[in-house]
């Protein structure tokens, strides 16, 4: 694309001068595009959220994936492969949407692959078994969505025109877990055994997704004055508690958290402390399922290369 | 070998009669390829009736801030008359919307000719994009390749009852506790 940027056409301004005008059309919920200014800041805030993004919606596929050839009837694998395509497909938006700002792709691939890049943690535990896909679907699914709403929402156009896309489908994905979480716990006491299990082991991980109390969160404050997001990880995570600690309580399931109380004052659940120390281990790495989750990207990544050699050298011939 | 493809605008036209909008954009080897990739990365899921590609950089593009500061256009010698298509954003939180087709010999005079062919357009960015430098989807394979899929019902959330569910569980949950107080 040539345009004339504003430099040309006008006076040169300074950077105050330019950032004061960019943080007026955030207050003025203005969409930043590709092209427009904004400043480093920015950019690398942003190129680092959505890749991280674009990551744990490709190592996402793999805790359920592995459950596609052992679905328990013709329904649920349809629903698991079109599931699985569609994190496939988000990760596609994102990298997609990371590109307008200049980060390359295959930077961005060997930040995950060879691990410095971060991507959700909660994609480093294991899911042991079926009843897992359908704590995921509802707990990490349902932790995603109250995210990416709020990511629809955000300044710069084409994450938020990714997000609307993703959400629309993430929706699809919270329904089918909390379904079959309902039938579970509606079922013979083996079942109900099954995902009380499923439960204790995701609720966790799932309340971690929100990162870091707002008071540790160090990129928080700057990414809301930017307009990049509008609530906090607090927020975020209380939000989630309120909605389905009543639910799980109603499907006579109970939450892993001795210390979750009703505050009558407030009308809120409030949630017990949060074993932070586990968080930033498996941030770090050292999960239960890194590195499984790594050598499985590296060595699909590897797989793939000779398409991507395919592509280019097609291009070359014809080009 | 080269890692960073170049840059692709997609549009996509979401029904038969809606115009042309702008998706996003895709990096490729070029632009067949980067019609094949928009396709599995914009219309893996919803149902489109066609798509363009534009290379990024036969885009020409002008804010309403850039206009108003009197940019004038440059002496380039001029081309041969073509078409360009023309788009434009009129909202802050729209995406670029096609508007119609200009006759010019360079971008500065279709965007004048956009201008007053569309004068209700009150426009916070224009593109203009030479017709000849589109690649566009083949009519005859978009059924295939940009289709709904009726039979994937599953795919959507309006199939999952899941607030009906949680009705009736709350209703026999107040029925029980009923039965417990009149016991």
């Amino acid at each position: 694309m040539y345009g004339a940027s504003v430099d040309e056409v006008g006076e040169i301004k300074s950077d105050k001068e330019r950032l004061a005008a960019f943080e007026a059309r955030i207050a003025k919920g203005e969409k930043i595009e590709p092209g427009d200014w904004m400043p480093d800041g920015y950019r690398q805030q942003l190129i680092r959220m959505i890749s991280q993004h674009a990551h744990s919606e490709v190592v996402g596929m793999l805790p359920e994936g592995a459950w596609i050839t052992r679905a328990p009837n013709l329904r649920r694998k349809l629903i698991l492969l079109a599931k699985v395509q569609d994190e496939a497909g988000h990760g596609q938006y994102l990298y997609h949407a990371a590109e307008t700002l200049g980060a390359g792709r295959e930077e961005m691939l060997d930040a995950l692959l060879y691990g410095k890049a971060k991507y959700a943690s909660v994609f480093n535990y294991p899911s042991l078994n079926w009843a897992d896909n359908a704590a995921i679907g509802y707990l990490v699914d349902g932790a995603a969505i109250l995210n990416q709403t709020m990511l629809a929402r955000c300044s710069y156009g084409p994450y938020s025109r990714a997000m609307v896309r993703i959400c629309a489908e993430e929706s699809f994905h919270f329904q089918q877990g909390k379904e079959m979480v309902i039938q579970y716990s509606q079922g013979t006491p083996l079942q109900r055994k099954m995902i009380q299990d499923a439960i204790n082991r995701w609720w966790w991980p799932s309340m971690m997704m929100f990162g870091p109390h707002d008071s540790e969160s160090t990129n928080s404050a700057v990414l809301i004055r930017w307009g990049v997001k509008t609530r906090t990880n607090d927020e975020l995570r209380n939000t989630f508690v309120n909605q389905i600690v009543p639910e799980l309580h109603a499907m006579g399931l109970s939450v892993p958290d001795p210390e979750l109380r009703y505050d009558k004052g407030t009308g809120e659940w409030v949630h017990g402390p949060i074993d932070w120390d586990e968080f930033w281990r498996v941030i770090r790495g050292d999960g239960p399922c890194n590195h499984e989750r790594m050598t499985a990207r590296r060595q699909a990544h590897e797989n793939g290369a000779w398409v991507r050699e395919a592509l280019q050298a097609y291009a070359q011939k014809h080009g | 070998m080269e890692t960073q493809w170049p840059c692709f605008y997609v549009f996509e036209k979401p029904r038969q009669e809606a115009a042309f909008i702008h998706a996003g954009s895709v990096h490729a080897p070029d632009l067949e390829l980067a019609l094949l990739i928009a396709r599995d990365v914009f219309a893996r899921r919803p149902s489109r009736t066609a798509m363009w590609i534009a290379p990024e950089s036969a885009i020409f593009s002008r804010t309403k801030e850039q206009l108003a500061t009197g940019e004038h256009p440059g002496e380039g010698d001029p081309e041969e008359e073509r078409d360009f298509q023309v788009f434009a954003k009129t909202s802050q939180k729209g995406v670029c919307v096609h508007q119609g087709t200009v006759r010019a010999r360079e971008p500065w005079i279709a965007l004048a000719a956009a201008q007053q062919a569309f004068p209700k357009v009150r426009a916070l960015v224009w593109w203009l994009i030479p017709d000849d430098s589109l690649l566009k989807s083949d009519p005859d394979q978009a059924a295939l390749l940009y289709g709904s899929s009726p039979g994937k019902e599953y795919r959507h959330e309006r199939n999952y009852p899941v607030r009906t569910m949680m009705r009736e569980i709350m209703a026999r949950n107040q029925q029980t506790k009923k039965d417990g107080h009149d016991g």
